[in-house]
């Protein structure tokens, strides 16, 4: 099973930098998923490791041998393209069987693993249609099947997903992750779905303009994001604007709009420093103003719902905090099941170690969070 | 004040059935949305408001008048699509302006409103930018500002943010939703993202197979779907065969997988054979046995997910549960292969027949 290693990576398209030296390594059997928005170069990554492209500067390492001058058909990689291509003429089962009888195993077996992975992908039942009398989401799993079907060790999906409709979408996620599991080949899947990045990645590299923001797991991910653009990109979350009143040895006094003070849990900052604190939507609580809440442990702040939301497994508040900032707090539905009315008033409140604190950006907040 | 009444709407192409015997009203002012799998007709029903096909059958009435056979520059409908369809080499300003103008306004005469508009969408800055130098969900904005601009009341929207990327998605749509409201439109929007439909609608209908299969609001649909199908398609949801074997004051108790299982449902008879179903995040899990009112089970893989973890359960050779546990109720310490027991509250047990033609048929999503 491969690994992959890419060393100060390079790529430009005329006056574009569209990956700007980047290194990462994935490691064997590992499923990563390249995550950023639109132009962020994460197809472009994908194709430098199927060899589709290649890179102005830096190196490109499948299984520890220098690949770059290696060409696609022998990396030992399956390619599957968002821009799926099937063979017109031939059915669905005969392009799902393609790649093992080109490898030349015999017919039988050849349709047998054709057929297993129509099976996975809920389209036994198509298994003699042309393609063209699919539907596009249809289309794209028979491209990830015929993909899958061809045995490679270094499965690199562009958007594998990307033409399904929102539930089967979640639905197959779990079965791809489940069959690189068994099978123990090297995935990379690139995605813009945060929620399906986090699903399913091993590890989730964050792209932005052709740079990794960072690269960890799920949970490092979403714990203790890096940056504000990741802490916004991958889970999202309140950001306020602040300034550090006073440093303490193991907590900090920070100053909201208005000068509202609260208690956070960083010491990493100066005081009368310019920060930004971040705290996650899960983490704000929402209660009536009468409630009895504990202010030693908690940052406790009255508000006003302005709008709320319900998304399912949870209901989202936005609240205009008392000093005028807006936070959003989301809350289990099991906790609250109707969505509480816009005018009322409430009172938010959090832990000092639910928040992270960041230095000021210098481009701004608004242009560091921006996602395009 | 735009209302809509459809009655026994049917379309055929050729010998599949696109739409059949559709009823649906719409009230004033009311945002509803349309969803189903790929194929359902949700976008031949509001391809027929628009204008774009003719309905076979059935009638489509805008406040009292009939529409359906109106050319569809006479329906007065604002209607945006997935795919951006502004003018390319036309400014922001020019394209939103252009119905106006059509309609014989003077570029000063529509100034007002398309001022009024851009402003609305946060984008008068833009009027002078081309399309192509603005974003994908700038760029759907502007088509929605357009699509208002001749003055309807009725916006009718169909996978309007189905090309962006999720982030910018799911941002767009309670900006839009938001000026729609201070608008007063009656909206229609049609959707595959169940998420997107339940935090910004009044109502949700969901099709299946050219038909309405159940309407509400969306708490009702995700908590109290009528429909099996729907308990699986707005939200993931775990089944469980069962056996009614006693009738309480409070509802019906299941034997199912060697338990007993507290529902609220009253309408069951002693011997149904039934369905059990209960969302992810209304399953409890815990280390350990439990009273006899819970699953046992032995954890497979856990996945850390954000604000939740998901725990795969095998409670039987082959048959898996899946838990969703908020972080924010605390972290468990639960790791694969212990052995845990579920918990699931009456409350949030659905209970339905056996469809007909088996589970997995009823529940196919195309």
């Amino acid at each position: 099973m491969p690994s992959v290693r890419l060393v100060d990576i390079l790529k430009r398209f005329g006056a574009i930098t569209a990956i700007n030296r980047l290194s990462m390594e994935i490691v064997d059997g590992e499923y990563v998923c390249l995550l950023g928005p639109t132009g962020s170069g994460k197809t472009t990554l994908l194709k430098l490791i199927a060899g589709l492209t290649i890179p102005d500067e830096g190196e490109i390492y499948i299984d520890d041998k220098l690949a770059n001058k290696i060409p696609a058909e022998e990396r030992g990689a399956v390619y599957v393209p968002q821009q799926y291509a099937l063979f017109p003429h031939l059915t669905v089962l005969e392009n799902v069987a393609f790649g093992p009888l080109a490898r030349g195993v015999n017919e039988e077996e050849a349709l047998r693993t054709g057929r297993e992975m129509l099976e996975m992908m809920r389209l036994a039942h198509r298994a003699d249609s042309k393609p063209d009398e699919l539907s596009g989401g249809m289309q794209q799993r028979v491209a990830l099947a015929r993909g899958l079907a061809t045995e490679a060790k270094l499965l690199l999906l562009d958007e594998p997903l990307g033409a399904l409709d929102a539930r089967l979408r979640v639905e197959l996620r779990y079965k791809l992750r489940r069959l690189a599991e068994q099978s123990g080949v090297t995935t990379i899947h690139v995605t813009h779905d945060q929620a399906e990045a986090t699903a399913i990645g091993d590890r989730i590299a964050v792209l932005r303009e052709g740079r990794i923001r960072q690269y960890a797991t799920p949970f490092h991910m979403y714990m203790r994001p890096q940056s504000l653009f990741v802490a916004h990109f991958v889970g999202g979350a309140n950001f306020l604007q602040a300034v550090v009143a006073k440093r303490h040895l193991e907590e900090s006094v920070l100053e909201l709009h208005q000068g509202l003070k609260i208690i956070v849990g960083d010491t990493t900052h100066l005081s009368a420093e310019e920060v930004v604190v971040v705290i996650r939507e899960d983490r704000v609580n929402m209660a009536e103003p009468t409630e009895k809440v504990d202010s030693d442990r908690y940052n406790i702040i009255g508000g006003e719902i302005q709008s709320a939301r319900f998304l399912g497994s949870f209901v989202s508040h936005q609240i205009r905090l008392a000093n005028g900032d807006m936070v959003t707090s989301k809350m289990p539905t099991q906790r609250l099941e109707k969505p509480l009315p816009a005018g009322k008033k409430v009172i938010v409140y959090f832990k000092p170690s639910d928040t992270m604190v960041y230095s000021y950006p210098p481009i701004g907040l608004s242009r560091e969070l921006r996602v395009l | 004040m735009p209302q809509v009444q459809i009655t026994g709407l049917t379309k055929r192409f050729g010998p599949v059935i696109a739409l059949e015997d559709v009823n649906l009203d719409i009230r004033d002012r009311e945002y509803l949305s349309i969803i189903g799998p790929s194929g359902c007709g949700k976008s031949t029903l509001i391809k027929c408001i628009a204008g774009i096909f003719a309905p076979d059958k059935g009638r489509i009435l805008v406040d009292g008048q009939a529409i359906e056979n109106a050319p569809i520059q006479h329906r007065r409908i604002g209607y945006v699509f997935q795919e951006i369809a502004l003018f390319p080499h036309m400014k922001i300003f020019e394209n939103v302006s252009y119905g106006p103008r059509v309609q014989g306004h003077t570029r000063q005469s529509a100034q007002a409103l398309v001022d009024e508009l851009l402003n609305l969408i946060k984008l008068s800055d833009r009027a002078d930018s081309l399309p192509l130098e603005l974003s994908g969900g700038a760029q759907q904005k502007v088509a929605v500002a357009r699509a208002l601009a001749s003055g309807s009341a009725l916006l009718l929207l169909d996978e309007p943010f189905g090309a962006l990327d999720s982030k910018v998605r799911a941002d767009l749509r309670y900006e839009i939703r938001k000026m729609t409201n201070d608008l007063g439109l009656t909206v229609l929007h049609v959707t595959h993202d169940q998420e997107e439909a339940m935090s910004i609608s009044d109502r949700v209908v969901v099709m299946k197979a050219g038909k309405i299969i159940e309407d509400g609001t969306p708490l009702q649909l995700y908590l109290r779907p009528k429909m099996i199908f729907t308990a699986n398609f707005l939200g993931e949801a775990n089944f469980l065969r069962g056996t009614v074997i006693q009738q309480t004051s409070t509802g019906v108790v299941v034997q199912a997988e060697d338990t007993h299982l507290q529902t609220i449902d009253r309408t069951r008879e002693v011997g149904e054979e039934v369905i059990i179903a209960v969302r992810p995040e209304f399953v409890s899990i815990a280390r350990g046995h439990g009273d006899k009112n819970r699953l046992r089970g032995k954890v497979g893989d856990v996945r850390f997910m954000g604000q939740i973890v998901r725990y795969e359960v095998e409670i039987a050779e082959g048959r898996t549960m899946y838990v969703e546990h908020p972080i924010c109720f605390g972290e468990l310490e639960i790791e694969p292969l212990d052995e845990v027991t579920l918990g699931m509250s009456p409350h949030h047990t659905m209970i339905y027949s056996v469809p007909k033609h088996g589970l997995e048929k009823e529940l196919q999503l195309e």
